[in-house]
């Protein structure tokens, strides 16, 4: 059982340009406290061969970690042009939005971004020299590939940590908890809500 | 349509459409446990721990029947009653009977709602029964086949019997077992045991009617699956429509409340937008007021008009509008989050809590500020968040408290943050005379060595003017008196005025600091003396010392010339300083009699944490128990604008899920749950409708009193869907009636006899515009009231008519139609208050007027029939 589940992430400002920030709204529960921050982290796959290309556009710290619903916007720069290969910057490529306790990653949100013209003439005729100012970069935000890894979330308690044994096959998770959650959400947002107990 | 049942003794209908609660259904005495809908629709049926099923009818909402029956001998209690509804609509089966010796399923028949028979056989109290969704004949062949197998010893007497269909019901019970009966065989069809270890709570058919689910307090779940010879041949959904059609008619045809005039539907689908643009249109309003600029700040712009986009494109396409609409404006509330860096440069993120009680939150920033440099930024910022929750930051009000940097424990040093504007007032030794002490309390006695620092933004001399600084350092000058026998110490405070590192002017006075205020126009600094000292914009003491008698606690000014102060005695003073006039001397001792249960605590004694000029410029006192009173100028009295009263209150939620503040008063009544949410035990009250009435109507002119157009227009909304929703004729039709004016006939003498004079405008909003693009739609989620919404819809054309008439020669009299409300309301909203009250939507008027017309036209047929039967309703009118 995770100590932290994501509950929703919004992704603000998109499609946007090739080069501006990304923004992230992340929403989270908290089951049991942590003493250590989280870390999110925005990794740009710039290569689908080559790991090497991998940027790391954003790390922050995110505490302190106490039960509850948390939410928070993650900025990042956008990707250094300069460290991709000319020809992978236009087209399909992966947004990694991954969060570890302790140096152990526990989620992973995969996103799909499709990096292209807008213009429809550049986008039929592509120039031999990519023009960064004209790309837009769309996320698809509305299919996200959660991926959770179980961690020890409490290592001082047990003598075997964890993070030792291998990690075992990931588990898929489609988007459709999440919507579900979106949409307990809203139920909440309603002015004509009846009282929600609230146990003090 | 859901319908809930609850602890509270109630069950909820809501309209899954919209999420709006349609309904509430009081009647029984205690926990509801159970509830079924009538396949037909017309009734809906609950079981509750009263011992009683009452009958719903779905027309009305009414009682059809209350049923006592053998759950009277039933004994203990049960975590459910969960009663079923049979797929043909004739039987209900309910739980938790009781016929000596055993547990039964007694059975009620529609129509006469008597027990007809039970299920017996139990061996503890049933707790669940659920009927196959569908219905079952039995095939020849398996029938036969039963037979031969000598299982339908009941039903095999009667071959003709065995063609009709039947209901198959599943039963589960406290003794483990479930049971599966037919309602063609008085013996069980299958009787499970040993499935489980603990009570069953649940059964739930598969939609093929082969599978039954069931589940059960040792935390399993079994699934049984049954083969057709076994239940007997399904009945298609065709053959079930057929059957029941045969038996009670053309279900279609049989809604309740058929709409009787166009405008009706109109206004209906109007105030389904509403519901749903409203939420988006109040983050719009939250994405203004936020005083604290967030991360993503310059993107608000961007957002907003994306939100906006999606609004319309939400409004054009019908139906569930409701969940798009809600996407983008949940994503669009600005995050309140601390973005800082860490000693070794690492980047981290406070995030905001969601749906927690505030205080963690508190504790949470607290433990930071112990543990980390940056404490004082982040801990003046979380009390000016607390304080001023709306003001539009023209002036932002620091306290730097340098207690907050000493290493305390934590709780002491949360009750710094919160607690520290806290004065105590204290009756003296000389109560009987009146005379009020006020002694200030742990945050403020403590710090001998108290910096005070206000900021002021001058907006008039342009955008980039840094903010002018005022600050007092007390400076002690140990006077090195040789031979005297105690070494005496001189308090004396230095003023310092600063404009971006720059000194402006200084000041030096007697006594230590306690308050200082200042705006554009003044500086105001009160001494624990009782003096008051008022400077210039430049220094200049521009009047003698004054001289308040006590020490000045709290002290407040607005944009103009208005100062308020708040001595420790309790007076208040409020002063024109322009004019050099006193417009209010008042006492605050009239809030302690008001207060009894504090005084319980200390004798006669009241807790303040702040007064301030509200934002329509009445002073405003926020007592420690969050109760906030406004000082009336033309009442001459102290109003309570936000209290507790009404903990019961459906709505006493409502303003603590909008995650930023949207108002003033939404601000004070936050505040006040927050409170209420720290102490302990929430004692659960059965709300008969009364409280919510009473809480919604003081909300309601409580935003009147303050002076908040955008709250007030929202607690009308409020005020006037519950009463449509209790179908509360009389309160609505008076509430209209204010809105509407006089009579028109009447209007034109009326102006000539000035003493009673109608004003047509609220909070600088055009009466009638409110109640055409609010309270009618609201009105219309109800079709019980619908004879009055019409009769009021013929009256306001009526008037708008005459008005247009008369100011054909003035300038176009905004008005709108209630069918250009989609786009006239997101323009409404996303508009400031100020905006909206002068700006008449000229762009929609000509579509407008010739949608009205149209509306006049198709009723105009209805009209004629509706007259006398309104003549006959309303006398009065």
């Amino acid at each position: 059982m995770s100590a932290i589940n994501i509950t929703n992430v919004s992704v603000l400002d998109n499609p946007a340009p090739f080069v501006s920030p990304f923004q992230f709204e992340i929403s989270y529960e908290c089951l049991t406290s942590l003493q250590d921050d989280l870390e999110w982290k925005l990794v740009y796959v710039g290569s689908a061969e080559d790991e090497t290309y991998d940027q790391t556009l954003e790390s922050v710290l995110v505490g302190p970690v106490n039960v509850g619903n948390y939410r928070f916007v993650l900025q990042a720069d956008p990707p250094d042009p300069s460290k991709i290969q000319e020809e992978d910057i236009i087209g399909v490529t992966v947004l990694l939005l991954t969060c570890s306790y302790m140096g152990q990653e526990f989620l992973r949100v995969g996103y799909y971004v499709n990096n292209d013209y807008e213009d429809e003439q550049l986008r039929e005729e592509p120039p031999t020299k990519v023009l960064l100012d004209k790309v837009q970069r769309n996320i698809l935000s509305d299919k996200p590939r959660v991926t959770k890894f179980p961690i020890n979330f409490h290592p001082e308690d047990e003598q075997t940590p964890a993070a030792a044994d291998p990690p075992p096959p990931p588990t898929e998770q489609s988007d459709d908890q999440q919507q579900a959650d979106d949409n307990c959400d809203e139920a909440q947002v309603l002015p004509e809500q009846p009282p929600i107990p609230h146990e003090s | 349509m859901l319908a809930s049942a609850s602890l509270d003794n109630t069950v909820h209908i809501w309209n899954m459409r919209t999420g709006i609660c349609t309904t509430v259904l009081r009647g029984h005495l205690s926990l509801v446990k159970g509830v079924t809908w009538d396949p037909i629709g017309s009734f809906i049926a609950s079981q509750s721990d009263d011992k009683t099923v009452i009958i719903w009818r779905t027309s009305d909402w009414s009682m059809a029947h209350r049923t006592v029956g053998h759950w009277e001998k039933s004994l203990g209690t049960t975590f459910f009653r969960r009663l079923g509804w049979s797929p043909c609509g004739h039987f209900i089966t309910t739980t938790h009977g009781y016929q000596k010796p055993r547990h039964s399923a007694p059975v009620l028949e529609r129509g006469e709602w008597s027990e007809s028979f039970d299920f017996l056989g139990h061996n503890a109290p049933i707790i669940v029964v659920k009927f196959n969704h569908s219905m079952f004949k039995r095939s020849t062949f398996s029938a036969q086949e039963m037979k031969r197998a000598g299982w339908s010893n009941g039903s095999s007497k009667s071959g003709g019997k065995d063609l009709q269909p039947y209901n198959v019901i599943a039963i589960g019970s406290q003794d483990r077992t479930i049971t599966v009966w037919t309602t063609a065989s008085p013996r069980p069809l299958f009787v499970a045991k040993h499935f489980f270890g603990q009570s069953v709570v649940d059964l739930s058919w598969s939609p093929d009617g082969y599978s039954l689910f069931a589940c059960s307090l040792d935390g399993t779940v079994a699934m049984i699956h049954f083969e057709p010879k076994e239940l007997g041949v399904r009945l298609t959904d065709a053959e079930l429509d057929e059957l029941k059609k045969n038996r009670y008619g053309d279900v279609r045809g049989r809604q309740a409340n058929l709409v009787e005039s166009p405008a009706q539907l109109l206004l209906e689908t109007v105030s389904t937008k509403l519901a749903g643009g409203k939420r988006a249109a109040s983050d719009v309003q939250a994405n203004q007021v936020t005083t604290k600029p967030s991360a993503n700040a310059e993107s608000t712009a961007k957002k907003r008009k994306s939100q906006v986009d999606d609004q319309n494109k939400t409004d054009e396409a019908s139906g569930d509008t409701l969940s798009k609409a809600s996407t983008p404006s949940r994503v669009s509330n600005p995050v309140n989050q601390k973005v800082y860096r860490r000693p070794d440069g690492r980047k981290r993120i406070i995030p905001e809590a969601v749906g927690v009680p505030q205080q963690d939150n508190n504790i949470a920033i607290n433990e930071h500020s112990n543990n980390f440099p940056p404490a004082p930024s982040a801990a003046p910022s979380k009390i000016n968040s607390r304080d001023f929750p709306v003001e539009p930051s023209i002036k932002e009000i620091a306290i730097r408290n340098p207690d907050l940097n000493n290493e305390r424990p934590r709780i002491t040093a949360r009750a710094t943050i919160s607690e520290s504007l806290v004065i105590e007032k204290v009756p003296g030794a000389s109560a009987r005379d009146g005379v009020l002490n006020v002694e200030q309390s742990v945050g403020i006695k403590g710090s001998s060595s108290r910096d005070l620092l206000i900021r002021v933004f001058d907006w008039k001399q342009g955008e980039a003017t840094a903010p002018v600084c005022l600050e007092a350092c007390p400076k002690e000058h140990a006077l090195d008196t040789v031979g005297v026998v105690s070494t005496s110490t001189i308090k004396e405070t230095e003023l310092v005025c600063k404009i971006s590192g720059e000194t402006l002017w200084s000041d030096r006075i007697m006594g230590r600091v306690t308050v200082l205020a200042g705006n554009p126009n003044f500086w105001a600094v009160g001494c624990e003396d009782g003096t008051l000292q008022v400077y210039t914009k430049c220094g200049r003491r521009v009047m003698p010392t004054m001289m308040m008698g006590s020490a000045a606690t709290f002290i407040d000014c607005d944009d103009s010339w208005k100062l308020l102060l708040v001595t420790r005695k309790g007076s208040l003073y409020v002063w024109d300083l322009f004019n050099r006039k006193c417009i209010l001397h008042d006492s605050l001792s009239s809030l302690v009699s008001s207060d009894t249960d504090l005084s319980s605590a200390v004798e006669g004694s009241i807790k303040v944490i702040s007064v301030k000029l509200s934002k329509s410029g009445s002073p405003l006192v926020v007592l420690a128990t969050r109760h906030a009173f406004l000082f009336d100028t033309s009442l001459m009295c102290w109003l309570r604008v936000a209290d507790d009263c009404f903990p019961a209150s459906n709505f006493s939620s409502s303003w603590n899920l909008g995650s930023a503040p949207c108002g003033e008063l939404a601000g004070l009544q936050v505040d006040v749950r927050k409170y209420m949410a720290r102490k302990p035990g929430w004692n659960r009250i059965a709300d008969d409708g009364v409280q919510t009435r009473a809480h919604l109507e003081s909300q309601f002119a409580s935003s009147l009193a303050l002076e908040s157009p955008n709250e007030y227009r929202q607690c009308l909304l409020a005020y006037v869907r519950f009463l449509a929703r209790e179908a509360d004729e009389s309160r609505l039709r008076e509430v209209c009636e204010s809105f509407l004016g006089p009579p028109t006939g009447m209007a034109e003498a009326a102006t000539s006899d000035t003493n009673l004079c109608w004003d047509p405008y609220v909070l600088g909003v055009k009466k009638h515009k409110l109640l055409r693009n609010d309270i009618l739609p609201a009105m219309a989620s109800n079709r019980k009231v619908q004879r009055l919404l019409s009769e009021f819809m013929d009256l306001l054309s009526e008037y708008e008519n005459t008005e247009l008439a008369e100011a054909a020669t003035k300038e176009s009299a905004p008005t709108i139609d209630c069918s250009g409300v989609p786009s006239s309301l997101d323009q409404m909203d996303s508009d400031p208050p100020a905006v909206t009250a002068t700006t008449p939507l000229t762009i929609d008027n000509d579509k407008q007027v010739s949608l009205e017309t149209g509306i006049m036209c198709e009723k105009s047929g209805s009209e004629a029939q509706e007259r006398p039967d309104q003549s006959l309703r309303d006398p009065g009118a």
